[in-house]
């Protein structure tokens, strides 16, 4: 089997099912498709790389290869990096068009889809995408959504540095012991994998989602301003310090393969030619690259493997061209590094190979850990894991709690994510209120927690009342995102029905805008009870009732129709939630029982 | 206990420990299994890894959710919940002092968590250790502690299987106490 991309056939027919393998990068995006056992690229504008950039303008949506000649200060860049922070956040807001990460993301996932349907010539919704191993639960929810909002079916999320072993071991035929070191664009992956015949088995993961090839980029430009202006990248006002950014990136291009270039770099009013040398990009991103080398001989220990067991590096990530990195990596490990495969495809590469054999059966195999470490908030602010780093997935946990006050009826958990003792350190996921239960001694109640963590490394959490043994007597009160799991089955049965793609996008949308109002009425029930008049309830119940039935046609009109309708019955209620005191609903604190 | 079970997709007599229906070929619903009998190996202390990890591995290529791709929702599910306890019963298995609180408990010793931990000397010794790893200075000197730490788990670990033999369960427990605090001072160097 080769790598090699065909141009244009006439036909595209296939007998197996297609499945696209998505990298949706920082810089850059890839997708590709497998068709027997020929691996192609789905190309833009004719480039295999398409830029993750968006552009509204005039009222239209722009992406990758198809922006030309706009100002930089208008185009969306590096969307990724929100999700490590937010993926729900406002990005871009110009008046009454409102977009946040996932919103932008989706426009690239459709854009993509389109490409892939106009090239395949044929609907396609089927998909392996990848994330940043070291991504947390919001992050890869986050990037999930996006791509089901597009209308896309995600039939498996993958690790980026697990995906190109994947592509090594099948294309390259490599087996042993290998650590794959993942330098992409906004973030920093090490895996370290053995790879046997017919199993690909990841051991340990470790990485930084904050550390990629934007970072060397932002190194570079503030060397080469303080060296030649004598100016503080910081100090300059943000188009320009973003074009800066935008030369020096493509010096460091050029660098790949040049020991010096000559460059004109214009600073406001002051323009001077320059002699760039290597050296300069070198001295500038050393730092960085030592952290990555720290973060990989942390790794080694944790999982307790010697270098010397290890049969070599894999590079993946556009920014592993440089040849700082390998240097550093040879000097200091001293094993052998290969990067045959296309640092910048690789990953693509690996995911359609891994959808192709997941459709269509396969006797090759890829077991995967969970990066961090899952847990609970205890008493004190201090986080229990109940599903530690680098576990191998599916996993699932239970634990029990009890309550810690006499009669109290409800409990309040936080679910965390993160190394660290101190609730505060890590990243809070969610929060919980099992209510409704019945009153009794402290300590009496036992409130069985299940952790389930799927082979996508997606989290789902579910309490069950031991004492009663009735699941349904608690109310979860989680946030108001609709659960992947939720989402998951919508598209499925949307993608199964639906004809057009712009009205299976909108039905989706409005189908999972309707969902997510149920829950969250469905949340607050026992309050609507309290709070409302009789008619009042009545009236919100009927209207559910009804979504719900309309919820399983494809009638979008009439599904919109009934979200206006609820919106606008429970206006006076959510007003009552406000004023109301919320304290006597949500319990104190938790004690946790320890299993034995 | 029963030795075998009905399928629940054809209603075959299979056996008990079955994960897959000899006629039909579907996934069964998820049982508890002692961690041991999941791998179908000794119920005993001592442990080849080798062969645990090949079993290990088997078993993923039997259960593992990405065989499941296109099988049904509850077969889907099962795969799921089967992979995991696969995976927890190898965590407990490789880890000595989890392997050795399964035993106990298979064995009939009662563990109770408050039991006072008696042995002054024992304590004493572990104190020392953990300061000593709290206060290291040079790389030589943790390399020094940690082959210390390592002698100790390994004689203690040959303890404990001698007490398994003599089924003195009460000392193996108390073996078992001292060995998981020597294995996290040992992973507090990491």
């Amino acid at each position: 089997m080769n790598l090699v991309n065909i141009s244009e056939p006439d036909k595209k027919k296939s007998n197996n099912i297609l499945c696209l393998g998505i990298d949706f990068g920082t810089t850059n995006s890839v997708c590709s498709v497998k068709i027997d056992e020929k691996i192609i690229y789905i190309e833009d504008s004719k480039k295999k790389l398409i830029p993750s950039i968006v552009l509204f303008k005039n009222q239209k949506v722009y992406i990758g290869n198809q922006i030309k000649n706009s100002s930089i200060s208008e185009l969306i860049f590096s969307v990724k990096r929100f999700f490590t922070e937010n993926p729900d956040q406002i990005i871009f807001d110009q008046g009454s068009n409102k977009k946040t990460a996932i919103d932008i993301s989706k426009e690239i996932f459709s854009y993509i889809k389109n490409l892939s349907q106009d090239y395949l010539k044929q609907n396609i919704d089927d998909c392996v995408l990848t994330v940043p191993a070291y991504f947390d639960e919001k992050a890869r929810s986050g990037i999930m959504r996006a791509a089901f909002l597009a209308g896309l079916n995600v039939r498996r999320l993958i690790n980026e540095p697990t995906a190109a072993a994947f592509a090594y071991g099948l294309e390259k035929k490599k087996r042993g012991l290998f650590l794959v070191y993942d330098l992409g664009g906004g973030t920093f992956d090490v895996s370290i994998l053995e790879l046997k015949e017919g199993i690909f088995r990841v051991l340990g993961t470790g990485g930084n989602s904050k550390l990629g090839g934007d970072d060397l980029d932002i190194l570079f430009a503030e060397s080469i301003l303080k060296k030649y202006f004598s100016v503080n990248l910081n100090e300059v006002d943000n188009d320009l310090k973003l074009k800066t950014i935008k030369k020096c990136k493509s010096i460091k291009e050029k660098l790949l393969n040049k020991k010096s270039v000559s460059e004109k770099i214009k600073l406001e009013e002051d323009e001077k030619q320059i002699n760039i040398e290597s050296q300069l990009l070198n001295q500038s991103i050393e730092k960085l690259i030592d952290k990555t080398i720290a973060i990989v001989e942390n790794l080694l220990n944790e999982c307790d493997v010697s270098i010397s067991s290890v049969d070599g590096f894999i590079l993946v990530g556009g920014s592993t061209r440089l040849e700082i990195v390998k240097e550093k990596l040879k000097n200091k490990f001293k094993i052998n590094i290969f990067s045959e495969l296309d640092p910048d495809l690789v990953v693509s590469c690996g995911a359609a190979m891994h959808g192709y054999e997941l459709l269509n059966g396969s006797k090759n195999l890829l077991l995967d850990v969970t990066p961090l470490s899952l847990g609970i908030e205890t008493m004190g602010g201090l986080m229990e894991k109940i599903i530690p780093r680098n576990s191998p997935i599916p996993a699932i946990r239970e634990q029990i709690f009890t309550t810690n006050e006499n009669g109290q009826t409800s409990i309040k958990i936080k679910i965390l994510q993160g190394e660290r003792e101190v609730t505060s350190a890590n990243n809070i996921l969610d929060e919980f209120v099992l209510s409704g239960l019945e009153p009794k001694p402290a300590g009496i109640p036992r409130i069985k927690v299940r952790f389930s963590l799927d082979v996508d490394g997606i989290l789902f959490v579910s309490a069950i009342d031991e004492s009663s043994g009735k699941e349904n007597n608690l109310v979860i009160k989680t946030n108001e995102q609709l659960s992947i799991q939720e989402m998951r089955e919508l598209v499925s049965s949307s993608i199964q029905n639906a004809k057009k793609d712009i009205d299976l996008r909108l039905l989706i949308e409005t189908k999972i805008k309707a969902t997510k109002l149920i829950n969250e009425i469905n949340n607050v029930k026992p309050m609507m009870n309290k709070l409302c008049t009789t008619k009042e309830s009545k009236e919100i119940t009927k209207i559910i009732k009804l979504m719900k039935i309309e919820l399983k046609s494809d009638n979008k009109d009439k599904i919109s129709n009934l979200i206006d309708d609820l919106n606008d019955k429970t206006k006076n209620f959510a007003q009552k939630i406000i004023d109301s005191n919320f304290s006597n609903f949500v319990g104190k604190e938790i004690d946790l029982l320890d299993k034995s | 206990m029963t030795s075998s079970k009905n399928c629940w997709s054809c209603d075959k007599r299979i056996g008990y420990k079955d994960f897959v229906c000899n006629a039909c070929g579907v996934l069964q619903k998820p049982f508890e299994l002692n961690p041991f009998d999941i791998f179908s190996i000794d119920k005993k202390f001592e442990i080849d890894a080798k062969n645990l990890e090949e079993k290990y591995l088997e078993l993923q290529i039997l259960l593992h959710p990405d065989k499941f791709m296109n099988a049904s929702q509850e077969e889907k599910n099962f795969s799921n919940i089967h992979t995991s306890f696969v995976n927890n019963a190898f965590k407990v298995l490789r880890d000595d002092v989890s392997r050795i609180k399964i035993l106990l408990e298979y064995f009939g010793y009662q563990i109770t968590e408050n039991e006072s931990f008696q042995d002054v000397s024992v304590l004493e010794e572990i104190m020392e250790l953990q300061n000593k790893s709290m206060s290291i200075e040079s790389e030589s000197e943790k390399n020094k502690i940690k082959s210390q730490l390592m002698d100790k788990i390994e004689k203690e670990i040959k303890t404990v299987s001698q007490l398994f033999n003599e089924k003195k369960y009460k000392d193996v427990y108390k073996s078992c106490i001292k060995l998981s605090y020597l294995q996290k001072i040992n992973g507090n160097l990491k």
